[in-house]
Order: structure tokens, then sequence, then C-alpha cells
């Protein structure tokens, strides 16, 4: 379910991002409800983790690929700034 | 956010679905064995029945069109299907020609020189040499395999390799496999569609070369070159993010749902601003399980070097192991001119339905036989599909959710007991301790109120719809003329033999669920037996078409509608019907194959339409998956990187 009214999707590494390095405890790992994270483990058996910065880092692209046309959270998409976020926090090399 | 009532929507992977047959039917009757006949040719045999079934050639033509001079699939008979089904099994089982440095062609078939049903050339099989799914849809974020930026073929022939996310890719198991050529056969597959695992109970039971679940049947998905260019062609490499083989971008996405919504009919085949592929698309799905040595030295199995799949060094790493295995089952899609829809085809190996002590309750070509006790004689087969007995349940509900009326009902169940019980409780079964040499399942653990019984293994003891006699007929014309050419050729068997077409969907019906009748199987699909069988009035076997080792819980064996979120239900939460596959100028309540992947890939209310591919749908594949061990109550919990929609 896309139409999240979300701009064009941008490339991580094309994304202008803050001279402060996105990291995963400050910025990213807030971006997830304790809800995203279950459903998510369930669904994958336990593969993707998104309170795990190694196992997020692993679907980073695919996420992102997800967020940034709206399909995820399915009904309530992500804005564009929580988009930019997680595509800066991969641009910035999965910081910590 | 990702919330219940959304919980299949996901950002995983998918592969192809299916799903099939019914409780009560009465398609069953057995044709007379074919005479074989007594000329033998030595490129091409053709074998001809005295009753109506159309003639199989072997040949290494892949067809293209179904009925292509008489109204095209719309149009074709049950016997006509069935004959294009096995056109496309041997024209897709024919060694290929020898892949070297000069000649890195996949999918090229050896002609006469590498004769169908022979190791002569040592080759791989023409649709063995198609791109696993992830070497169409990679997890790296990169490119698929040999990619190039140049038409027509964007790099397609490349040997194999199986790039899953960064890091997730231990290496071998066994570091004594680090230099093993990269098998064709990649298994990363562990469950079916992540409702249930499969279990064959004949084969070895015990762990001998690293198989940490020997008995469990594991699936590849595959697609050839057609789908890999019109993925490749449509994708810019320079943006992984808009890359087709990653996500299918929203604005087309939109597109595409935008037009199946106004014209009921799919997109132009090979769309660039929409998802259609193009005519001639094939995919498959493939089941294969380790043999016990008998069964290797039978010549009833098509065996290769496969690569599976075992829990690596972290949480979320895995390790792989190359073996010899059978193939127990082969899907086959096309997608025909006349068929946007796709054909749905599926073969299955001729033993894979036993009795516990080891007995087949149906030849290689799908006539049931008799079953006898000890002392040799003729017993009463069971009379239910499994043990225990289960039975699905799909109120209308009450009260209808108008806030998500599109959304399949979540008011389904499927319970244990006999059919008596299936209005109501959850008792009346005991799970299936002792498998023997039966086929046998456990469900995976699913939240109520869409819950299957998962606390123990289910047992096969036949098909629910069985094979019919138009399907019948064509194995026997097929294994005849396979016979005939085998002996042009001086063969004198062929494990191939030994595999039997189960039934073929050739184009959608619309089953419509007469009133809101919440009788017991009420809802389920049931032919008009007074009149020939066709498309327009498909067979039990045909509309609920199903593979007993790929789709063998309840839900797979009698689904159409919808998935919500792991039980099949003709209902949308509103109490309106719940349709899956748009075709000309139509919304259908298809089952089987079709309807799932209607369901799953052509329009997904919460993933990205893929136009009856779902592995199209669902993009990058970051990880294989790995057994899932029972628990101690029975519950599997199976690491996955696939997911339903709704």
């Amino acid at each position: 379910m896309s139409g999240s009214g979300l701009g064009p999707i941008v490339d991580p590494s094309q994304l202008s991002c803050p001279t402060t390095p996105v990291s995963w405890a400050k910025d990213v790992a807030p971006l997830f409800t304790s809800r995203d994270t279950a459903h998510m483990l369930q669904v994958t058996g336990g593969r993707l983790d998104l309170s795990n910065a190694q196992s997020t880092e692993i679907w980073a692209y695919k996420v992102y690929g997800y967020v940034a046309n709206g399909y995820m959270p399915p009904g309530n998409p992500w804005t564009q700034a929580m988009v930019n976020t997680f595509g800066c926090w991969i641009q910035g090399g999965f910081q910590p | 956010m990702w919330n219940r009532k959304l919980v299949q929507a996901a950002i995983v992977m998918g592969a192809f679905a299916i799903a099939t047959p019914v409780l009560m039917s009465s398609d069953a009757a057995t044709p007379k064995k074919a005479m074989p006949a007594k000329a033998a040719p030595k490129k091409t045999a053709t074998a001809q029945t005295a009753n109506s079934g159309i003639p199989v050639t072997v040949s290494d033509q892949i067809p293209g069109e179904l009925n292509p001079t008489g109204g095209g699939a719309p149009a074709a008979t049950p016997y006509q299907a069935a004959a294009f089904a096995w056109q496309e099994f041997i024209a897709l089982n024919w060694p290929t020609a020898p892949q070297t440095p000069q000649n890195p062609m996949r999918e090229q078939s050896g002609g006469t020189a590498c004769p169908f049903g022979s190791t002569t050339c040592g080759t791989p099989l023409v649709w063995e040499t198609m791109r696993s799914k992830v070497e169409t849809f990679p997890g790296n974020n990169k490119p698929p395999p040999g990619y190039v930026n140049q038409a027509p073929n964007y790099g397609y022939d490349a040997p194999p390799a199986y790039n899953y996310g960064n890091g997730v890719i231990d290496g071998p198991c066994n570091p004594a496999q680090a230099n093993d050529p990269t098998p064709w056969i990649n298994l990363d597959e562990t469950d079916q569609i992540t409702l249930d695992n499969m279990y064959a109970g004949a084969a070895p039971a015990n762990v001998t070369d690293g198989n940490s679940a020997p008995q469990l049947i594991r699936f590849l998905a595959k697609s050839n070159r057609v789908q890999y260019q019109y993925v490749t062609s449509n994708s810019n490499p320079n943006s992984e993010v808009t890359a087709w083989w990653n996500v299918i971008p929203a604005s087309i996405d939109q597109a595409t749902k935008a037009y199946l919504a106004t014209n009921m009919a799919a997109p132009p085949p090979g769309s660039s601003t929409m998802i259609s592929n193009r005519n001639g698309t094939i995919e498959l799905k493939a089941g294969w399980r380790e043999l016990t040595s008998t069964e290797a030295s039978s010549g009833r199995f098509h065996t290769q070097m496969v690569r599976f799949y075992e829990q690596g060094k972290s949480k979320f790493s895995v390790c792989w192991r190359d073996s010899t295995w059978g193939l127990v089952s082969l899907h086959v899609i096309q997608k025909t001119p006349t068929a946007p829809y796709f054909i749905y085809a599926t073969f299955e190996q001729g033993d894979n339905i036993l009795t516990a002590g080891g007995q087949p309750v149906e030849d290689a070509d799908g006539v049931p036989t008799h079953i006898t006790d000890k002392n040799g004689n003729v017993i009463t087969p069971p009379a239910t599909a499994t043990t225990p007995q289960v039975c699905m349940m799909d109120p209308i509900p009450n009260p209808p959710d108008k806030s998500e009326p599109t959304y399949p009902s979540a008011s389904g169940s499927v319970v244990l007991g006999p059919p008596s019980n299936c209005m109501g409780t959850q008792s009346g079964g005991t799970y299936c301790t002792s498998p023997g040499q039966e086929i046998y399942y456990l469900n995976a653990a699913g939240d109520p109120p869409n819950s299957e019984p998962d606390g123990g293994f289910i047992c096969v003891n036949k098909r629910i719809n069985p094979i019919t006699p138009d399907v019948i007929t064509e194995n026997m014309n097929a294994h005849t003329a396979i016979k005939q050419y085998l002996a042009g050729i001086g063969a004198p068997s062929s494990p191939f033999l030994y595999y039997k077409l189960v039934n073929v969907q050739y184009v959608p019906y619309d089953h419509v669920v007469p009133g809101t009748s919440q009788a017991n199987d009420g809802w389920l699909y049931m032919p008009n037996t007074s009149q020939p069988s066709s498309g327009q009035n498909p067979t039990s076997g045909s509309y609920y078409l199903a593979n007993i080792v790929v789709e063998t819980n309840r839900s797979l064996q009698q689904f159409s509608g919808g998935l919500s979120p792991n039980i099949s239900t003709v209902w949308n939460a509103d109490d309106t019907p719940h349709k899956n596959s748009y075709y000309g100028g139509h919304f259908y309540n298809m089952g089987g194959c079709m309807g799932c992947h209607g369901s799953q890939g052509q329009n997904p209310t919460t993933n990205p339409s893929g136009d009856f591919s779902v592995i199209l749908s669902r993009g990058a594949v970051i990880t294989p998956e790995t057994p899932a061990p029972p628990s101690s109550t029975g519950a599997t919990a199976v690491a996955r990187n696939r997911s339903l929609s709704k």
C-alpha cells in the first residue's frame, strides 16, 4: 500500500545529511516501535530484529526501499524526515 | 505501525505459492492404462491412446502458447492443458548443452547430443540453469551477479552466484566444501510459504551429512531469462533503492494497481510504467529432499547437487552445505499471450504419498493403488486425507468490520477433528506421532483467531482431490512417449518415467460462494458433475491445484479468496466476497495456485504488485532460510525472508 505523499525516492548516497553523523542509538533505533520490532521478528523468524543494529544493517537497503516508497509501515508511513534519517544512517556507514 | 491488521505486509521476500484440493470430490475415476505403441523414433516420439487424450511429444521445444489455433488458453480443454504442461516439463527437463567459457549459455538445450532422460552430457537440466530468485533479486545492495548494463541479456548467462545480505553468509559449514563448484540448485526456502514445514517419513531419519533436518523437504524458486530481462531493463544500476530487483517503486505500483482497478485486467505485457511481465515469463518452484541409499539407487528420482543452509556462527548468519538430493516436486508457471494470468502446472515424484508401511497410494500415472496388509490382503484405505483429520472453518464475519472492507476476514480457523466438529469445537483429534514412511507436516505457530493446529505432526494419507481422469490419461500418454523415445536412443529407463502431472490451471474461474452459508465446508468449490470438465467448469483438482508436498496444510490445500494471515478465507472483513485475480474485465475468486498468485502477486494490498509473480512483488532476497526444529510443544519458529500479504 503505497501513496504516502513522500517525495521522490533518493538513493541514500545522494541525501543531504547533517554534519553530525546519524547514529543508531540516538537517531535510528527510536524510529522503530516495539510493535514494529515484534512483527518483523515474527514474520522473519528472528532474522530481522529492528532493535538490533547488526540485523537492521543487513536489511537496511530493503528497509529503506520500503519506507521510502511508503509501503512500510503499512497504513502509517514514515515522514520524509524519518526516511531521510534512516537513509543518512546508511550513507554514514551505519554508525553505532 | 506494523500492526496486527497489517501483519502480513512485510519487508520480506516471497516465492510463488500455490494451493489446493477439497474435502469431497466426485472427480475421481480411473481410466484404462494406455497400450504402449510399437514405434520407437529416435529424436521425437509421440504417444496416442485410444481415449480422447492429446498426444505428447518428446521435444526440447518449450511451448509458448496453449491451444494457439483454437482460441488460446481460455478455450482449451483439460486434455490440451495437461498435454501442454507435459510439453513444458519435457523441454524444461532436457539436459543443457555443455556450458564452457566459450558457451556460457543458460537454458540452452543440448538437443540430440544430450538426449532427454539421459546423463550422456552430464549437464544440468534446462530449468536448473534458470536464475535462482536471489540471482535476479539479490540482497547485497548490488546489481544481480554478472550484471552488465547491456541489452538484451544484461549478463543473464553468468555462472550461478547467490548474493544475500552483507554478512549473512558465513561460508561452507564444512570447510572441506569451500572450493565446491556452486550448485545450480539453491534451496533457500524451508517451509510452505511460511505456513508449515513439510517432511517425508521415507527420508533418512538421522543426520549423516550435516543436514540438521534430514526429513525436511526444502524448496527453491527460479525464473527464466525473460523475467530477468524485464527486471534488469527497468532497473537503474546506479539507484539501488529504485531498482526493480530491490523494490518496485511506489509510482509504478500505484499506476499498476490503478490500472487493475479500472480495467480489471493486467496492463500490457512488458510495460515499463506498470508491472506486467513479458509473455514467455516462466517461474518454477521445486521441492527436494535427502534420499535413502535405496531411493537414490532406485532410478525413480532425478538427483542433483544441491546447496542448503544451516544456522551460522551468529544469530543472523548462515552457512551452506552441498549434497546430492532428489527432486520431489516441480511447479511450472508461464505467461502466454492468451494467459496473462499465467498457466499453472505442478508435477510430483511418483512415490511421494506412501502408507506408514511404505506402500504407494498411487502409481506413477496417478491411479489409486490397492493397499494391502502384511498378508497381502487388500485393506480399506484411510477415510480421511490426514491423520488427524483437519477441518477449515470460514464463517462469514460477525459482526462485519467496515473499517477495512477489502481486507480478508480474520474469522477463520483450522481445527482438529472430523467435519462434524468443524463448527465450534477445537477438540477431536490426536496428533500423528508415528508417521512411518508417510509424509507429514507441522504448522507454524500462529496467533488466535487465525490459529491452525500447531501442537504436533499431521500425517498425510491421500490427496483431498484425487488426480483427475484427464490428467491420468495425459500422464499415461507422456510416459508412453518417453518410453518410446528412450527405446529409440537405447536407454533402458529414466527417472522421469516416475514423475506425474497433478493438474493444471489455465483460465481463472470465479467461485461465487452461495449466500452467507456457514455450513461445514459450504464455502468449498464443487464442480458441476453433470457437465464435462472445462476451464469454465474446472474439476476440484484443477480449481484447488496443489502439490502434495508443496501446498499441504489445510489452507493451502483448499486455498481460495485470501489469507488472513495464515488461514484461507473467501470473505472480506465487511462480509463481502473476497476476490483475488483480475482478468478480462472481471475480478475473480480463483483458487489454488492461480488464486494465490493473484492474492500475493498481482494485487497484494500490503506489498507491491508483481503481476502474479510473488518473487517480483517481494524483491530483494536478504537471507536464505534454515530449518526450524520443532519446539518442545511441536510449534515451529521458522526463520525466513518471506511473508504473506493481505
